[in-house]
């Protein structure tokens, strides 16, 4: 089960970034409730101190990786 | 804010980094390989705890029974067990210690001994300072990169508040960096890969200090309070509220105060503390135990677990007789929110609080921390040599291009030389000799490598050479262990060595990749120009 967790909260966190590369309002909600779904896979596995904290690098981590990998010419 | 406001914020940034960037590289480069160095790298490096699951407690029990009838009766005082976990010593290690020495050594003395973890054949005995055997306790190349992270081998206090002063610097680019890029933030996703390397090194450096600013911030504070803490942080408490003294002050906040020796015989039951603790926390590892008053009616006996639910480290208390005293922190029973925030700077510094996907993250993210100073020196000679009015000859640019790479690659080419050295010094040099390779070969070999820098050849060259090596030296460690070693990556139940192998080779062709990719593009550059008539 923790496989299964962590992977989930894994794909939350790039369809976050995903979703925060494209940038509209409502994608941009959605980016944060995709977050806070991760944020509980996290929490499951790790508790909630230690989940709290493996969010969020995690998602820094998959957002530096985005912008590595899907990086835009510009700004919209 | 205004914009002269910017302006100073933005000479700080830029002063900064420029002035420590270099050891800011050579301290977040050592960091991120530091985070995987113990348990996960040690184990690998160390042969006897490839295959190794746990120690059986009834063994702990009859070694520490049976070698503390041949020490003198002072030595029984205090006895360390260090487990085989590849967080502390190779070999299970049992020390007798007297605080005030015997007839021999007026510091503190001890008697260790030092089993094989497989077989338990005694290994190493020692008798001497107690300081010295743990100065001279045999290191491996993850121990040596971890030790060289915390204080440069400077030594204390000088290491430690250099390193510790570093953090502080980091701490300062990283918020001054967020002030002067703010309106960055919209560009979290800026990137243009395919422009020319100074445009593709100049987004990096934005996206890699956005979107890490927090880790980087949080690695900055913590390793400055790990740094300063004791040198400077320890004092002025001892200042304030002990008249000075420093002893007081320790004894009083100790998280394990000696008991008082009643001289009435009760066994020790260490089986079922450890049998206990196993149970009371599944998920942790227990790796190191301290038994005071071994066999005494008033006998307490301390574990430290690291791992399972607790982020930070914790110390179980149990009496002697196995009944289970207490939890607490590595500072000891201290009530209050500070000490809570205070034991939760040690993993956050090592992201060793939730297994390997942590330590993974925190080393990704750690040498994007590395990758900061050297994009932002980058960025600074660049903008000194271009456009109508440089204030940099592109001789100066070509020699300070070829100061960083000595200096940053040497420190790249001489960590990875370690590791293939590590596979040889297994197989083919005595284990007591093992510390003696290390510290020359690493320097050496880093020194060399700067030196080179004075050599007038082409910058781009030096870069794709020292890449290619540190290519080769990783390939080289899965063929070299194949080869020598009797316990490699292809063998049955040896995962971690699988795993370590086949990422040093992975990691080794990625790097050897990057440096063509680099040259091929340097190539085109160079075409392109001469077919325009301009020099690069």
């Amino acid at each position: 089960m923790t496989y299964f967790y962590l992977t989930l909260g894994c794909l939350l966190l790039v369809a976050t970034s995903l979703l925060l590369r494209n940038a509209t309002k409502a994608q941009r909600l959605l980016s944060l409730a995709t977050f806070v779904l991760a944020l509980i896979c996290f929490i499951t596995i790790y508790g909630n101190i230690a989940g709290v904290f493996v969010t969020i690098t995690s998602g820094l981590l998959f957002g530096l990786l985005t912008a590595f990998i899907l990086g835009k010419p510009k700004n919209n | 804010m205004k914009s002269i406001s910017l302006k100073k914020l933005f000479l700080l940034h830029s002063w900064v980094g420029i002035v420590t960037g270099i050891l800011l590289f050579v301290v977040c480069f050592t960091g991120a390989l530091a985070v995987l160095s113990r348990p996960e790298l040690k184990i690998w490096a160390n042969p006897e705890l490839h295959q190794l699951n746990s120690v059986p407690s009834e063994k702990v029990t009859e070694l520490i029974n049976r070698y503390h009838q041949q020490v003198p009766q002072e030595f029984g005082e205090n006895i360390h067990v260090y487990l085989p976990t590849g967080h502390n010593t190779h070999l299970l290690t049992i020390l007798f210690e007297s605080h005030d020495g015997d007839e021999n050594y007026d510091e503190e003395a001890a008697y260790a001994y030092q089993f094989d973890p497989r077989n338990f054949e005694l290994v190493n005995e020692y008798y001497g300072a107690a300081g010295y055997f743990y100065e001279h306790r045999k290191t491996d190349a993850p121990s040596f990169i971890g030790h060289f992270h915390a204080d440069l081998h400077l030594g204390r206090p000088i290491g430690l508040i250099l390193t510790g002063f570093l953090g502080l610097t980091l701490l300062v680019s990283t918020i001054t960096g967020l002030f002067i890029h703010r309106q960055l933030i919209k560009e979290l996703f800026t990137f243009r890969r395919k422009k020319e390397l100074d445009v593709v090194v100049n987004d990096a450096h934005k996206i890699m200090g956005i979107w890490g600013s927090l880790f980087h911030g949080v690695i900055g504070f913590t390793g400055a309070f790990l740094g300063l803490a004791t040198i400077i942080l320890l004092p002025a408490a001892a200042f304030v509220s002990f008249g000075g003294d420093q002893d007081k002050l320790v004894e009083k906040f100790t998280a394990m105060p000696e008991p008082i020796v009643t001289n009435q015989y009760q066994a020790t039951d260490i089986t079922t503390i450890l049998t206990d603790a196993q149970s009371r926390f599944p998920k942790a590892k227990v790796i190191d135990l301290t038994i005071m008053a071994h066999n005494d009616a008033s006998a307490e006996v301390y574990l430290r677990l690291i791992g399972g639910e607790a982020v930070a480290s914790q110390l179980l208390q149990y009496h002697g007789n196995g009944e289970f005293s207490k939890s607490m922190s590595s500072f000891g029973d201290i009530p209050g929110p500070a000490i809570k925030v205070l034991e939760l700077l040690f993993p956050l510094h090592f992201g060793n609080f939730a297994g390997i996907f942590v330590k993974l993250i925190w080393a990704l993210l750690g040498l994007t921390t590395a990758l900061l100073p050297l994009s932002g020196m980058m960025m600074w000679l660049a903008k000194r040599s271009r456009g109508s009015n440089p204030t940099l000859t592109q001789v100066a640019y070509q020699r300070w291009n070829r100061v960083i790479i000595g200096s940053c690659g040497g420190l790249v080419l001489a960590t990875a030389l370690l590791f293939p050295a590590q596979v040889l010094l297994n197989n083919f040099v005595p284990v007591q000799m093992h510390n003696d390779y290390f510290g020359p070969l690493f320097f050496y070999s880093w020194l060399a490598w700067s030196l080179l820098a004075i050599l007038p050849f082409n910058y781009h060259r030096y870069l794709n050479v020292t890449m290619t090596l540190t290519g080769i030296a990783c390939i080289a460690v899965l063929p070299l262990n194949l080869i020598f070693s009797s316990s490699h990556a292809f063998i049955l139940n040896n995962l971690l060595v699988t795993v370590v192998d086949i990422s040093f080779l992975t990691i080794g062709a990625l790097i050897i990749f990057a440096a063509q990719r680099i040259n091929a593009k340097q190539f085109k550059l160079t075409e392109y120009a001469n077919a325009q008539g301009v020099t690069v």
